[in-house]
Formats: structure tokens, sequence, C-alpha cells
């Protein structure tokens, strides 16, 4: 990294942007040392399944220019930024993570990175992501990139399967991946016995397990997953701060980049954690906002009900920024809000000046159970900070996660067969041609989707047929809802960790069928936290809020929720919180300490 | 729900599975289907109904600029010559029907 570069990516979005604005950095300076991050970390980091280096030397030039005539300048001007690649760009393939839309180019660009172009922000490429948002390590991703294939030619590329022609003239079968498989992880098989914590912590005493999860208990790598250019298998973006860990998911590659400094910002999307839980997993702020409150025109769709888009972030104030950007009634998705866009950064900015006098935040002593120490070390210091900064802390009952999560795995899996439904072969991407459309439609979706969105697919057919247990899951997506209105209406906002535990461990083996069952389980757990605000439509967001003493030092996020709408509220309590956190500079600086 | 049944639910949806991806996808979803049956058999009471809104959300449909049928259709794995989508005939029975009739394991 040379000394521009170095200084460069040091700045946070709102100082780049500040820069560009004065005239300090040119736009395409910073797009051009950004590029050379992204080049640089490809191999480490694996965030990002395209690039797009013209079109972001381009939309940079294209700010300088304007500069260069006195126009004024958008709020992003210069900032170079990644897009999860389940959100559509004009002319840049989208395929959401998966083999079925590999090689698919949209024909129009969704209302987030237009509005991002229109803020000034510079598109340096497209996020890895588990396959459609389904997934909660970011381990799941099937769209490969080029650099991570064994032969350099993409043999195996899923894209050569998305043109076959129904008439047979230009047929080529689909190939079965292959690839070396990872051996027997011995410390997954003790964790699965019960041996120790998911982020490979030590469990303390046997009898310390209470609560909703139990021990991690299963491998990690789907067996259907590509191989990698080392031999691996390859399913997926690092973790910056830990290579043996998951980055979290489903927006995996957006907080890799951002926390490995390949991407200054990042646009994600949250369904029932995605967003948040590799915000916490990085050390990133992660804002999920309220249902609505952002477009969702150009969102490849897994949950529409749950759905949002989102920021991904180094600090409070470059999270609060691109949100303003982000927000705001769409013509094109008719469940956009209309209720006017506050400048959240401003918002943000008095709640680091003012402090947190009169603020009320809820805490529910019960749903703590079953946390890892060190999550609950860190959860209880964030308390004893914000009553530092004037907060009170009350107690509140909080629903039951056990039945949020399963409200969340049912309802999302019957709103998933619809949205898939359109992946038949014939209007997207991969096509299998067989003698009828449904023989088509089932082999291309065979070939096309991996196993997690199958299982996924499975569970809402299944559901289809069993609507007294759909009636429950609905039941219970209400009772969330309105458990967390009442609780909310005691206080400004509720405040848990993000996640149960410090971190999850990459897994290289791939474990039996009854240890798959495990791995279900745990990951429906992973969202305990994250999954009722989503039932509810709620605002959320996870923001850094300490490190495990390590090594390595891992990222443990702290997760609060406000009430409908008030985004605003929330990034001030968190920018409080940030500002009187003493070891802010050390998240800031990143995994590198650059 | 065992294999057959995961086979059969793949079906319904238009999914071909693998005995392995059916063996794989039945065990994992145990513990999920428990969880379900396991939700409690109560209306929650006073939970506000999520599909009303303050705010009315649709609209009226406003024809508006489009893409030109050759862009709109560049995805399209295979088109005819005069640019239409090629759909294989959706006679053959050989998937939906026997597949719809298996609802629960």
């Amino acid at each position: 990294m040379t000394a521009d570069r170095a200084q460069i990516v040091a700045l946070s979005a709102g100082e780049l942007a500040d820069a560009v604005r004065t005239g300090t950095i040119a736009a395409v300076e910073a797009a051009r040392a950004y590029l050379a991050q992204v080049e640089d970390t490809a191999a480490r980091l694996g965030a990002y399944v395209r690039t797009t280096p013209a079109l972001a030397l381009a939309e940079a030039a294209a700010v300088d220019a304007a500069r260069a005539r006195g126009e004024p300048l958008g709020p992003l001007a210069g900032v170079p930024y990644g897009l999860k690649d389940s959100l559509v760009t004009a002319g840049v393939a989208t395929a959401a993570g998966s083999r079925m839309l590999a090689g698919w180019v949209p024909p129009y660009d969704g209302a987030h990175v237009r509005r991002m172009r229109a803020a000034g922000a510079v598109l340096l490429g497209k996020l890895a992501l588990d396959e459609f948002g389904m997934g909660a390590h970011g381990d799941l991703c099937a769209d490969v990139p080029e650099d991570r294939f064994l032969d350099g030619a993409g043999g195996e590329r899923a894209s050569e399967h998305a043109r076959m022609d129904m008439s047979g003239r230009t047929f080529a079968p689909v190939r079965a991946r292959s690839g070396a498989e990872g051996g027997a992880d011995a410390a997954a098989r003790a964790a699965a016995r019960g041996g120790g914590w998911p982020s490979g912590h030590p469990r303390e005493g046997s009898g310390r397990g209470e609560g909703p999860r139990g021990a991690w208990s299963s491998g990690h790598v789907p067996s259907d997953s590509p191989s990698g250019a080392a031999g691996r298998r390859w399913s997926g973006p690092s973790n910056p701060w830990s290579s043996g860990h998951v980055p979290g998911g489903s927006s995996s590659g957006a907080a890799a980049a951002v926390a490995g400094r390949a991407a200054a910002v990042a646009v994600g999307s949250d369904t029932g954690g995605s967003i948040r839980v590799p915000a916490a997993r990085c050390g990133l702020v992660g804002v999920r906002p309220t249902w609505g409150r952002v477009s969702r025109a150009g969102l490849v769709a897994f949950a529409s009900s749950l759905d949002t888009v989102g920021p991904l972030a180094r600090t409070v104030d470059d999270a609060a920024r691109v949100l303003t950007c982000l927000a705001g009634q769409d013509d094109a998705d008719s469940t956009s809000l209309r209720a006017p866009v506050p400048d959240y950064a401003a918002m943000a900015a008095r709640g680091r000046g003012d402090g947190l006098r009169g603020v009320t935040i809820g805490v529910d002593p019960a749903g703590l159970a079953g946390v890892e120490p060190a999550v609950a070390e860190a959860f209880a210091a964030a308390l004893a900070t914000l009553v530092g900064v004037g907060a009170a802390i009350v107690e509140v009952a909080l629903p039951d996660p056990g039945q949020a999560l399963a409200a969340y795995a049912a309802l999302s899996a019957v709103e998933a067969v619809s949205n898939l439904a359109r992946y038949d072969g014939v209007r997207y991407g991969l096509c299998v041609p067989k003698d009828s459309f449904a023989a088509t439609a089932a082999a291309t979706r065979g070939a096309g989707f991996g196993r997690e969105v199958k299982r996924r697919l499975v569970l809402g057919a299944w559901l289809q047929a069993e609507p007294e247990l759909l009636a429950r899951a609905r039941a219970a997506r209400a009772t969330a809802t309105a458990g967390l209105q009442a609780a909310l209406a005691g206080c400004d906002a509720l405040a848990s960790p993000t996640c149960a535990e410090a971190g999850v461990r990459v897994r290289e083996a791939v474990l039996e069928d009854s240890l798959r069952a495990g791995r279900a389980l745990v990951d429906l757990d992973v969202d305990r936290f994250t999954v009722a605000a989503s039932l509810a439509g709620l605002p959320a967001l996870s923001l850094p809020c300490g490190l495990t003493a390590g090594p390595p030092a891992l990222p443990i996020g702290l997760h609060l929720v406000g009430r409908r709408l008030e985004e605003g509220r929330l990034l001030a309590i968190a920018a409080a919180f940030e500002a009187a956190t003493p070891w802010r500079a050390r998240l800031f600086a990143g995994p590198e300490g650059a | 729900m065992d294999p057959e049944a995961a086979v059969a639910l793949a079906r319904a949806v238009l999914v071909d599975l693998t005995a392995d991806e059916a063996r794989a996808i039945s065990a994992a979803l145990q513990p999920v289907l428990a969880r379900l049956r396991a939700l409690p058999d109560t209306c929650a009471e006073g939970a506000p109904d999520a599909r009303l809104r303050a705010e009315q959300v649709l609209r009226a449909d406003v024809p508006g600029p489009a893409l030109p049928q050759s862009q709109a259709l560049a995805g399209v794995p295979s088109t005819t010559p005069d640019g239409l989508v090629r759909v294989a005939s959706f006679a053959a029975p050989d998937v939906s029907s026997p597949s719809r009739e298996v609802g629960s394991s």
C-alpha cells in the first residue's frame, strides 16, 4: 500500500466525501486507491464476485468533472462502495449468489445503485452473499469469483450452463461440481459433542449450556460447494478479523469488504439478520431500516414481508449518511413509505454531542441465558457505557425468541416458495431443457439451487399443506410484534447482544446427515436476537461493543431495536455509545490496525 | 418427514432432488418441524393485523416508459428466431400431478 492509498482508506466515508468536495482528494484518486485495495485483498477476503473498475473510474471522473464545473456534489461524492449481488445493476451481472442466475445481466438499475450514484458514490463491484440471502454464516455462496476456480479458464463456471437452447442444438449437459473434500475437523466434532462455543472458545463447566441454543454441532461447508483455487472448497468470503471464523451472512461480502478496507461502505440486505449478523462478526455498524423505509425495487426477493435494504459501514456517521441517501419513497416499490426522510447523520451528530440524558433503554435479562461469557461481559460493559453517557436502563420482558425463530423459519420459507418460483428455466439464467415445462423447471431448479435453498423450499412446500401450523406461525409473528411494541412503549430502544456467540468457526468437514440437523438448528439460532425486529418490521442496528481477548480478537456486536421509523433515534444512541467507547479507535482501524 | 416425502414435496415446487440431497434435507428439517409443531395453538390477542396499514400503498397502474423487447428479454435462456420466449410443452403431466398429493410426513 502506498502512503497515499493508506491515507485514503484510513478515512471514514464522511471524511472522504468532505475531502472530495473540497478538492483535497480527487474522486478518481480515491477510486484508484480502493480498486488497488480490492485487487490486493481479493485472494484473502473473496469479498467480491464481480468488480467494476471501468465503471468505478467513470463514475469517479464524473464526480471530478462536476466539481470542476462548479456543480454541487452529492453527500457521498467520490465514496467507493460495494453492492450486495442481490441488488440489480444494469449491464453488470447479478447472480444473488446462485448458479441459477449465474451470467444473468439485468436490463435495469435497482433503486439502490441509482440512489448511490445520485449521491456521488462510486461502485467498485458486486459483493458475495449466501445464495438468495439464505444463510447466517456467509458460507453458502454458489457464485464463485473467477480467481477461485481450479482451472484459470473457469471450466466449471456455472455461467456456462446459463445459456442452453431448449431446442437442444447447443445443449451441454450440466456437470456436477467436484472438489477436494475437506478433512474431518476434530474441533468441529468436539464442539458437536458439547465441547466448546462456536467461536472455538472452551465452554466452562458442564452445565452451562442453558438457553435455547446448543453447541455447534455440524460441519460448515455444504457438499455442493465448488472448489477454490487452492484446492479447498470455496463457499464464501473470509472474515478479515480471523480466517478461521465466518464473516456472518448473508451480507458476507459486504462485511468482509468494508472491514477489510476493500470498500468505504457497502449496501446489503437484511431479512432475518443478514446485515446485522455480519456487521457484528466483522466489527461494523449495520442498519436494518424500518420495513418500507428503503425501496426494494431491484432487490432479488427472498421473503418480501421481511426483506429490507440498508448500509454496512465502519462508523455510525457513515451508516447514517448512506441510509439518508437510500431512504425514501420510490414509485418502483409500492411498499416504500412516503414518510419524510430526516438527516440521519445530523441526528447521529446530536446524539454524539448531547449524550443520552433522558433516553431509556430496555433490556430483558432472561434473554441473556446461554450467551457466551465473552459476549455477556462485553454486553454488560456496553450497558455501563450507555449509563455513563446518561441513559437509563430498565428491565423489559421480550417475546420468546424460540417462537420468533420458528415463525421466521416458517414464514420466510413459504414466501421463498413464491418468490423463487420465477426461476423456471424460461425467464432467467440457467435452463436444463427437457420435454415439458414442468420437467424443464424441475431439472433447472434441481441443478441451479443449492442445498440450503432446496431445504427451505421443501419446508415451504410442506407448510403449504399444513395450514394449521402456518396459522400458528402467523400468530407467533403477531405475538412477537405485539411484544416488541409493548416493550418499546416504556423505553426508547431495546438492547441485547447481536449474536450469542463471539464467532463461528469455519468448518472444512462434511459431516453426517445427523449432524446436518444440528446445523439447521444452529442456523436458526444465530438470528436469536435479530429475528423479532424483522418479524415486527422495526428498525434495528448492530454496532461494535468490544473484542474478545483472543487470539484471534473477534468483534462483538451490540444490537439496538427502535420504534417504527425511529432510525434516527437509534443512530443517535449508537453515536453516543460509539463516542464513549474507549476501543473505538481500535475497531475503526480494523483487523490490520491500518 | 422421510426422504421420499422430501422428494415429493420438492417436486411439488418443481425441484429435482438427488437421493443424497433428500436424505440430508430430511434430516435437517426434523428439528425445525419439531419446533414448528411446538408453537402454541393460540392466537395472539391484541396483536396488530399486519395487513392493516395507516397508509394506502396500492396505486393504479400507470403506463410508463418500457424497455425494448430485445433488451427486456436479453436474459431469457432461449428465444425463438422472432425474439419470443421459447417454452416447452405444458402438456406432459409427469411432475406436478402425483407430487401434489403428498402433503406431509
